[in-house]
């Protein structure tokens, strides 16, 4: 490699970026790494990356990639890939409320890619809590029986070491509250996770997975298992069309897709074809996340571009994010 | 008394335990399954009829054996200390009040044949209907009766007044933000049929006013078994002393109206040493102590009359012609000729395990403890649907909740063996029934709406979705030798009423004995849950639409 990476020259935009080329060595990325901790041990708050240091946040953000790839393990491309954005306290400010919506809607193991892994959704409570979020909670409502869900998905046992009790799967209608949906289309509102309502951040944290319905099940498609009636998205109204209304309700903050595994085909519920890519997304705009996500690997055996995905199409029209990745800037890093 | 009212808080608290244990969710299942079959087994009439109605001895018969004769040792002591049908009825009576207004007791031995041999001629109509083939024990057994009305009323009712609470202490919990109990999820049981049960126990309350333990003195069979060897108990026998002033307190004291006009004798067929006479004798003149100790001899009553041999006739044949009216019924499923055109209810789907119709009818006491153990609420008690002989027996309704594949909760607690308890690779193959699509109701079918929700949620892959002629977007096809018949499609199909696909019991798979998985690869079935390793197979379905693109893509 020729041009050394440099994430301190990148953030003050010293090096011009091209979204294809700019890997990171393991080695590098690990030096990059410590050298926030050795911040962080001079008395920074956050574990981040130095740019925190020399510049406050607003700054970070306008260096910050647009997506961030990693490759990895699921834990360590994780992180990985937040530290691309800036670090967790990109978006997470001390004392304020996560949640963090990972796909655990069905009581498989995470090898069946109908799941988020229990690693990734450790590993960002764990970068929540550095960050000094006072309450992280990682929420869904499940489609399967909750005990099933909580129990064989592995979450609730990787999560329970981070706080005990912060995996809920809320079935129970007493924990929804009608919102309205200002700019819905076809929704204009529906009962949502008070916990929702009342954080200051949302995570969404999908697997990446085929859907029959929705072509792809990623991180706008996951913003479904945060309402009540779930089925309604179905009955009365067009799927995509209020995928997209939930989005413009969530605006999540991050979006991080686990494609460590990708369930490429008879998803959302499997069993169908698994690719092993362990790669890691992440993007503070949703739409750019999942279009990246469906370059990244093939469905069906076949490529597919973003806009042959409804929901992600309206979605860039809709202005709620952009699929038009190739003009986006883009980090990679492996771990 | 004190020790009637330890001994019957105790009994009546651990049978509440268990009843409530025997829902999952209440993570006490083993305890609570096996207190509770425990606990039903000790009912003799309930095991007898059901043994001679299914024309098999169960392993468990001595535990209702060592009950019945119980009787010659302990008298009705059972009834008085044990029974929590007995100690409902007690707490029952005590919250109620008894009617102060009432007259003076009747004399418990009467000239002529008095109301109290009624439970005689209900347990030969039991037994004479059981001999034919034919179980309704289920209308009297108290210990099947007493764990329905927990299981499927107090219990529930219990959990809605809970819900309540915690709904409005959310904001306290909230501001506490202890997780534990502010997401504790309170299950939300529902059963059919509530009304039948609020009548059938309020009019025994009510009649429990008028004659405490109304039940125990005229209806319950069971407490006649034991009563049949109660005549001189041998180790608890109500005495009086020369103490006694014959001022006939422990007369009107006696919750069973056990003690005669005489009060230094007693009917020992009726007494249920429960010691309230003890206890109100202002002399101190009775005692329970064994029957030949000390000088003076317990002295037994005449007993009331048994039924004359002509009312056990009628009491027979009543049984026997209440067996044919099932037997020759058309709706009622007892009869083992299923052939012939004969009508199987569509909403006949029983839970996984359940043995052939008849038998099952024949052993299924309607306790309710599959109700109450199935975790997603959808084992529900039939009303009449499935005839007389079906009332109150389990039916799966998928509207409700979904079964679980790896559940065996129901199988686990039955305590008749009506449904199998089944190990998990058994399990899966025990299929209750087959979903259908109601194309004129489905949203992809007829509304050419995008819509997968039954092929999310089989845990079976037993839908597949193709393109259709004409249709825009791919619709469900049951697959039905994949297919188990658990519901979940219906449970979770969008379409309202109706739903747009639904689950009969069509090629369900009824053994009483054997495995199913065997006899399921016989017919052909390709039940799996999921691939056993992690699924990377190069060949998997490319479910190709018209236009060459897989579902949920547009070109």
């Amino acid at each position: 490699m020729a041009k050394r990476f440099s994430p301190l020259a990148r953030l003050h935009g010293f090096e011009p970026l091209n979204p294809e080329a700019t890997g990171l060595t393991r080695r590098e990325f690990l030096k990059w790494q410590m050298g926030g901790a050795c911040a962080l041990a001079a008395g920074s708050v956050g574990l981040v990356g130095p740019g925190r240091l020399l510049f406050p946040s607003p700054a970070l953000a306008d260096g910050a990639p647009d997506i961030a790839l990693a490759t990895g393990r699921p834990a360590t491309a994780t992180r990985a890939a937040v530290e691309l954005l800036g670090g967790m306290a990109a978006f997470v400010k001390p004392g304020q409320r996560v949640v963090i919506k990972p796909n655990i809607s069905f009581p498989n193991p995470p090898e069946y890619a109908t799941t988020t892994h229990p690693e990734v959704v450790r590993e960002l409570a764990v970068m929540c809590r550095e960050a000094g979020a006072s309450r992280v909670m990682i929420l869904d409502h499940t489609l399967y029986d909750r005990t099933a869900c909580l129990e064989q998905s592995g979450v609730v046992a990787a999560c329970e070491s981070v706080e005990p009790g912060m995996v809920q799967a809320l079935v129970d209608a007493r924990f929804y509250r009608e919102a309205a949906i200002p700019l819905g289309v076809s929704m204009k509102s529906t009962r949502v996770m008070a916990d929702v309502l009342d954080a200051d951040v949302l995570i969404s944290a999908p697997v990446a997975k085929s859907h029959s319905s929705a072509g792809v099940s990623l991180s706008m498609k996951n913003l479904m298992g945060l309402i009540f009636d779930r089925s309604v998205m179905h009955s009365r109204h067009d799927l995509n069309v209020a995928i997209v209304d939930l989005v413009s309700l969530f605006r999540p903050a991050l979006a991080v897709v686990d494609a460590t595994r990708v369930l490429t085909t008879n998803g959302p519920g499997g069993p169908g074809k698994v690719d092993v890519l362990d790669t890691v997304i992440a993007s503070r705009d949703p739409v750019a996340a999942d279009a990246r996500a469906v370059l990244l690997s093939e469905w069906y055996g076949r490529r597919f571009e973003p806009r042959q995905v409804k929901h992600i199409a309206l979605a860039h029209e809709r202005g709620l994010g952009r699929m038009d990745v190739e003009n986006l800037r883009e980090s990679r890093v492996a771990v | 008394m004190t020790i009637k009212r330890a001994v019957q808080t105790a009994s009546l608290g651990l049978f509440v335990f268990a009843v409530w244990g025997l829902a999952r969710d209440s993570g006490m299942t083993g305890p609570g399954s096996t207190l509770a079959r425990f606990f039903l087994r000790l009912d003799p009439v309930l095991v007898l009829g059901v043994d001679i109605a299914a024309r098999a001895l169960a392993a468990s018969l001595w535990l209702a054996g060592v009950v019945a004769l119980s009787g010659l040792v302990f008298g009705r002591a059972f009834c008085g200390n044990i029974c929590p049908m007995g100690a409902t009825l007690d707490v029952a009576g005590r919250l109620a009040g008894r009617n102060r207004r009432s007259r003076a007791p009747r004399d418990v031995v009467v000239a002529g044949p008095g109301p109290r041999r009624i439970k005689y001629l209900v347990l030969t109509g039991i037994v004479a209907c059981a001999l034919s083939g034919v179980s309704l024990v289920f209308f009297v057994s108290p210990l099947a009766l007493i764990t329905r009305l927990y299981g499927l009323f107090i219990l529930p009712a219990a959990e809605l007044g809970a819900r309540a609470a915690m709904e409005a202490a959310d904001p306290v919990l909230r501001a506490l933000d202890a997780h534990s109990l502010l997401y504790a999820s309170i299950p939300s049981h529902r059963f059919a049929g509530q009304l039948y049960i609020a009548v059938f126990f309020g009019t025994l309350f009510f009649l429990a006013r008028r004659d405490p333990r109304f039940w125990c003195r005229y209806v319950c069979p069971a407490g006649a078994v034991i009563a049949l060897f109660s005549r001189k108990p041998v180790l608890v026998a109500r005495r009086v002393g020369e103490a006694c002033t014959g001022c006939g307190a422990c007369r009107r004291g006696c919750p069973m109206g056990a003690i005669p006009a005489d009060p230094k004798t007693t009917v020992f067929t009726e007494c249920v040493v429960c010691r309230a006479c003890a206890g109100v004798c202002p002399e101190g003149a009775v005692s329970f102590t064994p029957w030949t100790a000390g000088a003076a001899r317990a002295t037994a009553s005449a007993s009331p009359v048994l039924p004359s041999r002509r009312e056990f006739l009628a009491a027979g044949a009543i049984g026997a012609g209440a067996a044919l009216t099932v037997l020759t019924g058309l709706a009622e499923g007892s009869s083992a000729d299923d052939s012939g055109g004969r009508p199987l209810s569509p909403t006949a789907v029983r839970p996984p395990g359940a043995v052939p119709e008849p038998e099952f009818l024949a052993r299924c006491v309607r306790c309710g403890a599959c109700m109450r153990a199935c975790p997603t609420n959808m084992l529900q008690p039939a009303l009449f649907s499935t005839g007389v002989a079906g009332l109150f027996s389990p039916l799966a309704v998928p509207r409700r909740g979904g079964c679980q594949p790896d559940c065996t909760a129901c199988g686990d607690v039955c305590p008749t063996g009506a449904i199998r308890q089944l190990v998990p690779t058994e399990r899966l193959w025990a299929k209750t029934g087959t979903a259908q699509v109601l194309r004129h109701k489905c949203l992809a079918w007829e509304f050419n709406r995008k819509c997968l929700v039954c092929d999310e949620v089989c845990p079976y892959n037993a839908l597949e979705f193709r393109r259709a002629e004409g249709l825009d977007v791919a619709v469900p096809h049951v697959i039905e030798d994949k297919c188990t018949g658990c519901g979940w499609c219906e449970r979770h199909c969008p379409v309202t009423a109706v739903p747009a696909i639904v689950v009969e019991p069509m090629g369900a798979l009824r053994l009483a004995d054997g495995s199913y998985r065997e006899a399921g690869q016989s017919e052909g079935l390709r039940i799996e849950r999921r691939p056993k390793k992690r699924h990377i197979d190069p060949a998997a379905p490319v479910r190709n639409g018209g236009d060459g693109l897989p579902p949920g893509f547009q070109p």
